[in-house]
This record gives structure tokens, sequence and C-alpha cells, in this order.
């Protein structure tokens, strides 16, 4: 079955671990205000869009070998196009390639066992831990993204989670001591990463423009709490 | 000696006396070009058949360049002295023992720097610091005073980055220290090179050699492997990033400026079968001769220390035989053919280039010169870096800035078509966005990949850094501004940023 691609990215520095080639799906099930990407969120062909057959987006993954270490899949959001995930992943790890899943943590992978199997991690964004708050953030509850945490930490499996900051659209504060806290204990285990990603304007729909950047200081606060919770890898970006 | 003209005498001397006025030269960097203008006056080589046209005309038009490496070369261009040996038996002309500590290590070395020459009248090669180093380091935090010391020195005293230091390929304490340190001071001296093979040299040890890199423009990345196994375990990376023997260097480098050879060819059949072979030959015996000066009539080789206690020996020296400008040749023969393909961006112009170079190198496997025995008497192929006052001319085989392929990949796999022929230097130079300060790992498996593509030599900076690397050598940004500003400045090498920034963009490379 064919997968509706955005785009494919050669080489990033930032899809996960060293340099990985980035798979960007179309179409995603949150619509976040502060979405960088929103051209990616509808379903469906566009004039951006190509349809790809899994040999193709092998075929343009393989142009990058030996410089990559793997894949990332992103989008939009990626688990929206399951099966032709299943299709492709498993030709990409035949070639020797891993394979990161960049993920709203809206599909419930513990569901999913045969996916989960033919991964090597998920970098999970948890856009907020209050229910209300993400609802009013991305339009969905944030029940299974939580619970996709704690069954991802338990399995090792939790590459990265990452939390946009922009204080004047939820308490990120609150969030981010939340998301900390109930990550805490799965650390000791495997330090999990936590990338804190400062709200930047680039590419936001026209209402956003205007939404407050955090300051460097307040980066670094949402840092020392993270910190507070044992965490040892933390990124700010 | 022949003579010269009373016309070329005035001249020299008014440049002596605009050199003595001149509020831009330190006092030191007074004293070298003082030295340069009396070698000028000299005519004491026996120039071959057509090396005048070649060579001294306007910068448009010259196609063999030696890089003002003087007319009466008496010492040769690279030396590259045997240091593990002076930190084992010491030396009797600078009345020194080996050192038993830290403190005894670093001086001496810092001693001996004082006495190696090169055409810049500084060290092109300082050691493996690290195996240097590694086993005088008992209390680290006293070994880490002691380097910082050690490298504060050096960036104060030899004036000029294309000092160049090794280390690795494995993880040493002296290595760990030597970047943490590198990444505090942001010194542009000394260059430095992580000999690097992914089989011996941890994965993490690499990481911070990137992460190092994007902090201060250095360590630059040398494929081991490939290096090894065309010089031996006992090579080194000196000077920009040149690959030599230690214990031995190189006696002379000259240059084809291609761009400018394939503007007197018609068409490529005539660059490749008039033009190209005979600037070959005149270069190739121009070379000769300034090799048989220094071996016979210098008297290097017969008077200083470095040859008469072993720390050099005549018979590991070979020759470096250069280019630049392989892009802008290709470019103007494919307009001359009515093609339009750029070099960099076309595979058939590129192809030309790979014919260009083999065509070059196949020369030089005919070419023999008997000074030359370490490297089987032939010389070395060079891709030289370009200089200051070059115009139109790419270091070596690269990309022109500006012209780069979008994707890095492409950039990368167009490196490994060249950089197996340049034994003796060749490196490409990638500026990185800022965000991959926090993944390292990005820069060491784009290495890892290169060289397993035959890629031998790779340099990065950050778009944001103050040191950057401008061809083969360092500069600070800072000091750049200062010199514009109409300030001097410590090191001779930051005048060559400023021009290369002028006439060579370099400032200008797209950031990956």
């Amino acid at each position: 079955m064919k997968g509706i691609v955005h785009k494919i990215i050669p080489f990033s520095a930032v899809d996960g671990p060293g340099n990985r080639t980035g798979v960007f799906l179309q179409g995603c099930n949150f619509n976040c205000k502060y979405c960088h990407n929103p051209e990616t969120i509808a379903f469906g062909m566009n004039e951006e869009t190509t349809e790809m057959e899994p040999e193709e987006v092998v075929a343009e993954v393989m142009k990058n070998v030996p410089f990559i270490r793997g894949v990332t899949f992103s989008g939009g959001e990626c688990t929206m196009q399951k099966s032709f995930l299943m299709e492709v992943i498993p030709m990409l790890k035949e070639k020797g390639l891993s394979v990161l899943l960049d993920s709203n943590g809206s599909l419930d992978f513990s569901k999913e066992e045969a996916l989960v199997e033919m991964i090597d991690g998920v970098m999970l964004d948890i856009k907020a831990f209050d229910s209300d708050e993400h609802k009013e953030l991305t339009g969905r509850d944030n029940e299974i993204v939580l619970k996709n945490a704690v069954f991802l930490a338990e399995k090792g499996m939790l590459t990265e989670v990452r939390t946009v900051i922009a204080p004047t659209l939820y308490s990120c504060d609150k969030a981010v001591e939340n998301i900390a806290r109930l990550l805490a204990p799965y650390n000791e285990q495997k330090a999990i990463r936590y990338k804190l990603i400062q709200y930047r304007p680039h590419g936001v729909r026209k209402e956003y423009l205007k939404t407050k950047v955090p300051t460097k200081d307040y980066m670094e606060q949402m840092k020392q709490i993270v910190e507070s919770y044992g965490f040892t890898d933390i990124i700010l970006t | 000696m022949r003579d010269i003209s009373m016309e070329r005498v005035n001249a020299t001397r008014n440049a002596i006396l605009g050199i003595i006025k001149d509020k831009k030269l330190t006092h030191e960097q007074k004293v070298n070009s003082l030295a340069g203008q009396a070698d000028s006056l000299l005519e004491v080589l026996e120039l071959p058949k057509g090396l005048e046209e070649s060579m001294n005309v306007s910068v448009e038009e010259k196609t063999i360049c030696d890089l003002n490496e003087g007319h009466a070369p008496m010492r040769p261009r690279y030396i590259i002295p045997d240091y593990d040996k002076f930190m084992k038996e010491g030396s009797e002309f600078l009345q020194l023992a080996p050192p038993q500590d830290i403190w005894e290590a670093v001086n001496s070395l810092l001693i001996f720097y004082k006495h190696v020459p090169s055409v810049t009248n500084f060290p092109v090669y300082i050691g493996s610091i690290d195996k240097l180093l590694e086993p005088f380091i008992q209390d680290e935090e006293e070994a880490k005073k002691a380097i910082r010391l050690f490298l504060t020195h050096i960036d104060r005293t030899i004036l000029d980055s294309f000092c160049h230091a090794n280390i690795g390929p494995e993880d040493t304490k002296a290595g760990r220290i030597i970047m943490e340190l590198d990444r505090e001071l942001q010194n542009a001296v000394p260059n430095l090179t992580l000999k690097y093979d992914p089989d011996i040299t941890p994965d993490d040890f690499a990481e911070m050699a990137a992460q190092t890199a994007l902090i201060s423009a250095k360590p630059s990345f040398g494929n081991h492997k490939m290096f090894v196994n065309e010089l031996g375990e006992d090579y080194v990376v000196a000077s920009c990033y040149n690959g030599l023997k230690l214990g031995g260097g190189s006696y002379t480098l000259c240059r084809v400026l291609l761009g400018n050879l394939a503007k007197k060819a018609d068409g490529i059949d005539d660059f490749m079968n008039r033009a190209l072979p005979e600037t070959l030959e005149i270069m190739a015996a121009y070379m000769d001769e300034r090799i048989r000066f220094i071996v016979e009539e210098s008297g290097f080789f017969e008077s200083n220390f470095l040859a008469k206690e072993g720390f050099i020996h005549k018979d590991r020296f070979t020759a470096m035989f250069g280019l630049v400008g392989l892009a802008e040749c290709v470019n103007l023969l494919f307009e001359k053919e009515g093609k339009t393909g750029r070099f960099g961006n076309c595979k058939e112009a590129d192809d030309l280039g790979v014919a260009i170079i083999e065509a070059i190198d196949t020369f030089n496997a005919n070419h023999e010169n008997v000074n030359c025995s370490i490297t089987d008497n032939h010389f070395l192929l060079h891709a030289q870096v370009a200089i200051d006052s070059d115009v139109n001319s790419s270091p070596g085989c690269r990309i022109p800035i500006g012209e780069e392929p979008e994707n890095l990949v492409d950039h990368l796999n167009h490196c490994g078509r060249f950089h197996k022929y340049f034994p003796s230097g060749i490196g490409d130079i990638f500026p990185i966005e800022v965000t991959a300060q926090k993944n390292p790992a990005f820069i060491v498996d784009l290495v890892k990949g290169s060289f397993a593509k035959d890629v031998r030599y790779l340099s990065f900076y950050s778009s944001n850094s103050d040191v950057v690397r401008i061809s083969g050598y360092l500069v600070k940004r800072s000091e750049m501004e200062k010199l514009k500003a109409g300030s001097n400045v410590l090191q001779d090498t930051t005048h060559l940023g400023v021009g290369a920034s002028t006439n060579l963009h370099v400032l200008d490379r797209k950031v990956r």
C-alpha cells in the first residue's frame, strides 16, 4: 500500500540521535495551536505531497547510506498511516537501519505489539499533562498519550520525550513537573532524554505569530524542574 | 648567481622600507617579511624553460605557483621532527635531558618548538601531543593546568595557525584534556586533527571531538585507515592537512592553477593532450631543481641539529605536487565545448574532473626524483587550499562556494571521488547549523559514512562560532575585525583570513 508523504529530509540532526533520514508523512489527528508545520495536518493528497510505495521510500532512504544510522518517521502523525508503516519498516530494518517514530502518542502502543516489535523506539510528544489543557491546546484528550509514556518507558522504548514550552498557551511548569514525576521511576532502568522545545513562531499559522516566545531564563527554570526529578539527559532547544 | 636590474633592487628597497613602516605588522611579522625580501634578490636556481611565462605573470594568468617559497630555499618547506625520540632521549644541542614529569614535558616541547623551522618560520607540526603527554599525567588537575599553559603558550608564541597537532586514534586522558581545554580556550593555534578510525576510536571520544569542533572549529577528522594504508603507521597530519612521514617532511610544495591553465587551451582535448602535460613537466622540473638546491647547496641537512641528532632524516622527505582550481578548470572547458554542466552538480563535469586528476596522478607515477625515496621516488599529490590573493581558484578539488549541492549527501559523495588521489592532503569543510551542537553523534555518523566512501579529511565548525576555518587554517572572526579596523594582530594567518574572506568568500559557505 502507498503512503502519503509530505517530505523526506535526507540528513537530519534534530530527529533523534545521530544522523537520520526524516520521513514526514501527511495527516495528523491533533490540531496543536503552536504547530510549526500546519501544512502537514490535513489528510490526503495536495500539491505538496507525493504518494509513494514502500519500495520507493526505501530507495530514497538508501541514497543516504552509509551516512545515516537510521530513519525517523514523523509528520504530521505518522501512526495515522499505520499499515504503510508496517510495510515499509521491516524493509528498512532489513537494510540494517534503525527506525524511530516521532509520535503524538494518540495510538495506544500497548495494543500494537507487531508495530512496537519492529521499531527501535518512540520519540513521544507530550503536549500537556492536564487533560483540559491538552484538549484546549491540541483538540484531543491525553489519556492514551500518558498511558503510552509509561508503557514505552517500561519497555525501554521511550527514546525521547518532547514538550513544546509556550507559557501563554498552557501551564508549562505544572505540565513539565507532572510529566517528569510520572516518568522519574523509569530513569533508573534507562536514562530518558527530555527535550524541552522553546516555542518559536517559524511556520506557525497567522493567529499564533504573536504567541510569546519563552525567555532563556524560563527555559532554564523548566530544565531545573525536570532535573529535580532525577533526569540527567535534558536538552533545551 | 644571475644579475638583476637596478629597477628591481630599488623596488625591493622600497618594499623593505614599506614593511618597516607598516603599522599593521608586528615586529616578528616585519622580521619575517624582511627575510623574504632579502631572498627575493637572489637568482640561483636553474629555472626550467617555460617557467617564467607560467609563474611570473599576473594572478589571473599564472599557471604555476611556488607559494613564495623563496628564490634560494634554505630549509625544506615542511619539517616533521620525531618528537617521541626527543621525549625519550632529550637533545644535546638544546642541552635538555628527557623530561621526567608533566612540567618538564611541556617545557621541553615548548623549547623544542622554537627551533623547528618551516616555510612560515614556525613549526608546522608539533606532535601527537596526546601520546607525548599521556605518560606524564599523574594528577589530572595538575596535568590540566600544565596543558592549559602549554596550549596558551603555543597560541601566543607560534604565531601562525598552520601549526598542527594530532590526537588519536586511541582514547587517552591527555586527548580528553586537550579537547576540554580547546572548548574553553577557543584558540586558533594549534590546528588539530583527530586521527579517526571507527574500529579504534570509541564513539564517545569521537562525539567529544565533534562537539569540540562545533565550539572551536577543531579537531578535524582524518581517515586513519586511509593514511596508514598509503603512508604507513608513522604518518602525521601537518600544516593545513598534509599527510607526511614522521621524522621527515616535504622539501617543497608547488601548485598548478588549473583554472588559469584552462584559459590557455582550446578545449578538452587541447587541455589534456597539450596544455596540461606541458605544464606538469615544467612544474616537476622546477620542483626537482628546488629539491636539488636544498639537498646539495643549502647545507641544511649537514648543519641543522634536527638532522644531526636524528630528529629528521633526509631520506624521509618527499615533495608535494599541488593543484588548485579544478572546478574553474572543468567549468571553463565545458563552456569552451558548449556544454552546460557545472562541477559539483553534473556527473559529466565531475567525470572530467576525475579524468584530469587521474592524468596528473599518472604523470607523477611516471616522474622520478631520487630524493623522494620514502615515497618510491615519486611526488605526492596535494590539493592546495588556495592563498588569500587567489582570484577564482577554488581550493584543490572543492566545489565552489555558492554552488554547493543542496543535499549534503551529494557533496560528501563528490568528496569521495577525489580524496583518494591526495595522500599528502585534501580536505573539505562544512559549517554546521547550531542545532547540531546538541547532537554531536550527527557529525560522527557523517564522518563514519564518509570515511567508508574514501573521504580522507573533514572539518566542521559552527555557523556561529568565533573561530572559523578559512581554507586549511583557523582564524578568529574577532581578530579579523580588529585587523580590518586598523590594529595589528598577533597571528600572521589573521591577515590571510581577511584576504580570503574578501577574495575567496570563505565566510559564505553553505551551512549544513
